[in-house]
């Protein structure tokens, strides 16, 4: 019997506190601000070339996958770019969404779609070309066409130094590229990758180019057959794992000839993936850590200042 | 070997739980043998037996949980395979031996899951069950959670759930029955006699008690017949005084015994002998597995038996027909 | 006493123990009982009004009034297009939703404990979450090649129906592994569980390895649970598929009643137990299989709340199971409104919070039950 009272006095409490917290809460709230041109953009890349071309005012909410550079983290968060919240998103009353195609779930997109935001993808395929593309979208966006094609040129001036430095060297390293998500086997990057792309730029050579596309689990036995003369990893992941030795005892990597010469390069992860404005700087940095480029002799092209 | 030596109390088949020429094999082994047995409404039918004769397999054939091989339990004359489950669950109640029940119901809760054949429990029958735990004593339970109450607690617990589910007479005081399958196991001995005191009260002329026993002193007290099974085969039945010999005791348990006369109630008194190695015993007979139940030497005619029952069978007898051929 | 009675071998009425007159104690509680659901009720139903009136986006409650007189046919003033559009089309079917997934899981949760006579039996520790949730995965990865067939001849409910069939398919697994002479073995269930949810990780891990990009953006959302994707017609179809069992189970709790005693005891009380397990399992099969096609995997529902609810009201099916569809329904909403309030304007996975708060109740219903059967 006093059991089920007292369940009868908990839950009617428990309502009616509810209710009161809400009415708390609503007549805290107000109305939201007047309409400007609000942007909210879940791409690391799309971020960066944001600020590149001075649109940063307007920008009122990122994703996690932007940082950089660090004033983003003065600006709302909206999680994860796969799992947004439609309701977060229209809470910071967005004219624009500025998204790949990976955003999702779809069904939230949807939502935020037909609440009048406008959603329309903005694509980035990692390669040169692609990032030209993705420059001018935002650009436009902006309505800074002629910032965007000033940055798409400095780009391709960059590019242009760091192919020529690179064809100075007769050095072709063979990296192989691993991103160690979690537990279980670490991912090797493959063609049609970010690290694919700035290991050619930077002019090595990605032993996994002809392998597969993206991003798969590498057994022991397939990493051992590419023969990779340098690891490249992230910071984040070579600090997480426990220094150099530790990544060579994963897997058969000590095997390896970049194990038996113990050549593992750790980079700046969001630098070394971002694909935005400072790829340039990505790959010339890579270039010089591997030797193909002369810090000395480029440092004058400003290549290796890391700024963009 | 002595068959029925005391007529029913009530003879007409109608008015009686009756199986007949049972067989159920298992793995090659007969668990039951050609079994006949009849319990009457208003008589106490004492099963005794070793372990493993075959007790709790008659218990589950006469309950409808196990169908037969061959041979045919019927309930006031129509076959157990024709009753709607709902139907034969108002005519007849069935004490497990144990339960796997382990949530925290109060003991009238429980009690009152026998009245599900009869719909939702009412007010009535709240008071039925409540009456009901009174007459196994523990009224002063009701209220409790069944999953704090001792072993012995909750078979009286479920004894009263099996008396509330035949507690009215049916119309026309057609015949119910009560099956318990060793109702003393969890008892201590005071418990014991009290509920077989209870059996024997409840044994009246519209209702049979059939209990599977292992105490002989138990069922000699208070049964009006014992049946003694042996692998599956039924050994001798009849009343206790008569049943209870020295000879088919030691053939059934392997033990000898003497038979006294208990000295107030007269009932025969059963102890085993001083030395039960020196005593000769008799050789084991085991149940045949080569050859199997023989054909019933007769069977009701359907024709009869659907008059009386005032509805057609003929499906289930076909099925049965077809089960025998599949033999 | 007992000798006495012997003498009386000739048949007489039975003489019934003291009756009790007056109001039973167990009338009493049963008004109390009515009363409790009701109050369940107005839980629900306030929930359900906070979940509709808080959010990330700031609505004065007035026009959240307003938006749902209007609703109603009311005559009422206009309200911001985009609040209304916020309240219409995102935390109303969100609302619903989670009333009727937390409704499902939890009904189906209470209906398997029942029927493995076990109060741990959750869907997500016994593996019939994961395995739902593995034939839905395959629908999205397979969906246009190997299993394209499928897709095309069910259209949208292909998802809710590869769901259920899979949950079927793990129910009668772990059943047939569990289960022994009508009694079930808690550690065998558990273990069975872990099998299962092994072997469903392992199916859904290679159809991740198989998935292009755009699949595995659905996965992500499907492994950790959320009631982002509600739509009006993900509502619709989650409507059309938990409203069965919701309604049908409640109505087989005198069964589920009897069947705590034992199979063969449910049958000495009338039950043809032969024909309404499988009927039980492929009820709870589907209220899980349709929760799991619209909101992934959300665990522990299932398992909280029905044991809060037996030891506040007692294990009787006929009031555990319509007090689990309203309390499972409140738990949910609760945690949905924590989930996409306490980070906004971005949002938890909703099952990060249920396994937070279902986590330790879990062990410590284990060490209960493990201290009670030493």
């Amino acid at each position: 019997m006093q059991p089920r009272k007292r369940l009868l006095t908990t839950v009617t409490g428990a309502a009616i506190g509810l209710l009161w917290c809400a009415s708390a809460l609503l007549a805290e709230t107000g109305e939201t601000s007047a309409q400007t041109a609000r942007l909210i953009s879940v791409d690391g890349a799309i971020t960066e070339i944001l600020y590149a071309l001075g649109g940063e005012a307007q920008l009122v909410g990122v994703d996690t996958t932007s940082l950089y550079p660090d004033a983003t983290e003065d600006i709302a968060k909206v999680g994860y770019k796969r799992a947004l919240s439609a309701e977060g998103i229209l809470s910071l009353n967005p004219d624009r969404l500025l998204m790949t195609d990976d955003a999702g779930p779809p069904e939230v997109l949807e939502q935020i779609a037909r609440a009048g935001v406008d959603t329309h993808p903005i694509p980035d395929t990692p390669s040169v070309a692609g990032l030209h593309e993705t420059i001018a979208a935002v650009a436009e966006v902006l309505d800074r066409t002629e910032a965007g094609a000033a940055l798409s040129a400095q780009l391709d001036d960059e590019l242009a130094q760091l192919e020529a430095a690179t064809e100075r060297s007769s050095k072709r390293p063979r990296l192989l590229f691993l991103l160690h998500i979690g537990s279980g086997n670490d991912m090797a990057a493959g063609r049609d990758t970010a690290a694919d792309t700035v290991i050619r730029l930077a002019g090595g050579e990605n032993v996994l180019h002809d392998a597969f596309s993206g991003y798969k689990p590498l057994s022991a036995e397939a990493a051992l057959a590419a023969a990779p003369e340098v690891i490249l990893v992230t910071q984040r992941n070579l600090e997480q794992l426990g220094g150099l030795d530790a990544v060579l005892e994963r897997g058969a990597l000590q095997a390896t000839p970049a194990g038996q010469a113990r050549r593992v390069l750790a980079m700046d992860g969001p630098l070394l993936l971002a694909f935005g404005p400072r790829l340039a700087v990505a790959a010339a940095q890579l270039a010089s850590e591997l030797g193909i480029i002369d810090e000395e002799t480029d440092e004058r092209s400003g290549l290796t200042a890391g700024q963009p | 070997m002595k068959m029925d030596v005391r007529p029913p109390v009530d003879p007409g088949s109608s008015q009686t739980l009756e199986a007949e020429g049972l067989c159920i094999r298992r793995d090659g082994r007969a668990l039951l043998y050609d079994l006949s047995l009849r319990l009457a409404a208003g008589e106490v039918l004492a099963v005794l037996g070793a372990n493993g004769a075959g007790k709790s397999t008659l218990l589950r054939t006469l309950s409808a949980e196990l169908s037969p091989e061959r041979g045919q339990v019927r309930l006031n004359g129509r076959p157990l395979s024709a009753w709607p489950a709902r139907e034969l669950a108002k005519r007849r109640a069935v004490l497990p031996q144990h339960s796997p029940l382990d949530f925290p119901f109060t003991a009238l809760e429980v009690v009152l899951m026998g009245r599900i054949p009869f719909g939702g429990p009412s007010s009535e029958d709240v008071h039925r069950a409540a009456r009901a735990l009174g007459e196994v004593e523990i009224a002063h339970l009701a209220e409790r959670r069944y999953t704090t109450l001792s072993g012995g607690e909750r078979q009286r617990v479920h004894l009263a759930r099996v008396l509330v589910q035949i507690w009215d007479p049916l119309p026309e005081r057609e015949p119910r029955f009560l099956l318990l399958d060793e109702p003393t196991a969890s008892l201590d001995i005071a418990h014991q006699h009290a509920t077989l005191a209870l059996a024997r009260r409840w044994a009246r002329h519209d209702l049979g008690v059939l209990v599977v026993l292992h105490d002989l002193n138990l069922a000699a007290q208070y049964a009006d017949r014992v049946a003694i099974l042996k692998a599956g085969r039924l050994l001798a039945v009849g009343a206790p005084e008569d049943a209870l010999e020295p000879d088919l005791i030691a053939e059934a348990f392997g033990l000898p015994v003497q038979i006294l006369a208990h000295p107030e109630l007269g009932c025969p008194l059963i102890v085993p002998r001083a030395d039960p190695s020196s005593a000769p015993r008799r050789p084991v007979h085991r149940a045949q597995t080569t050859s199997w139940c023989p054909q019933p030497p007769h069977s009701p005619s359907a024709g009869a038996l659907s008059t009386r029952v005032n509805r057609p069978r003929t499906a289930s007898q076909t099925t049965q027909a077809h089960d025998h051929r599949e033999l | 006493m007992n000798t006495r009675v012997l003498g009386l071998r000739a048949n007489r009425p039975a003489s019934h123990a003291a009756s009790h007159p007056g109001t039973h104690p167990v009338l009493q509680r049963r008004q109390l009982e009515r009363l409790s659901l009701a109050a369940l009720l107005a839980l629900m139903l306030s929930v359900a009004l906070l979940s509709i009136a808080i959010g990330p986006v700031a609505i004065p409650l007035a026009e959240v009034l307003r938006t749902l007189g209007a609703l109603a046919g009311l005559p009422v003033a206009e309200v911001a297009p985009q609040h209304e559009a916020v309240i219409l089309s995102i935390r109303l079917p969100r609302t619903l939703l989670g009333l009727l997934v937390g409704a499902g899981l939890a009904v189906a949760g209470a209906a398997m404990q029942g029927l493995f006579r076990n109060p741990l039996a959750d869907p997500g520790l016994i593996g019939v979450s994961a395995g739902a949730a593995l034939a839905a995965v395959s629908v999205i990865v397979l969906g246009g090649q190997g299993l394209a067939f499928l897709t095309q001849a069910l259209g949208p409910f292909s998802l809710p129906i590869a769901a259920f069939a899979g949950g079927l398919v793990t129910t009668l697994l772990v059943y047939r592994l569990a289960s022994r002479d009508g009694r079930t073995s808690v550690t065998t269930l558990l273990l069975a569980g872990i099998a299962i949810n092994a072997l469903a990780g392992a199916g859904t891990g290679l159809l991740t390895y198989l998935a292009d990009d755009q699949q595995l953006r659905t996965l992500t959302f499907w492994s950790m649970g959320s009631l982002g994707g509600a739509t009006w017609p993900a509502v619709g179809s989650a409507a059309l598929l938990i409203a069965v069992p919701l309604l049908a189970l409640p109505l087989l709790a005198r069964t589920l009643n009897a069947l705590l005693l034992g199979e063969a005891e449910a049958g000495h009380l009338g039950i043809a137990v032969q024909r309404m397990q499988p009927l039980i399992v492929a009820l709870a099969a589907l209220a899980v299989g349709a929760a799991v096609a619209v909101s992934g995997i959300i665990g522990f529902v299932g398992l909280v709340v029905p044991h809060l609810l037996r030891l506040a009201l007692g294990p009787d099916h006929r009031l555990l199971l319509p007090g689990a569809a309203l309390l499972g329904g409140s738990l949910l909403l609760l945690a949905d409104l924590l989930a996409r309030t306490l980070v906004t304007p971005a949002e938890l996975p909703i099952g990060i919070l249920t396994a937070l708060l279902g986590g330790p109740f879990f062990l410590a219903l284990l060490l209960r039950w493990q201290r009670r059967t030493a």
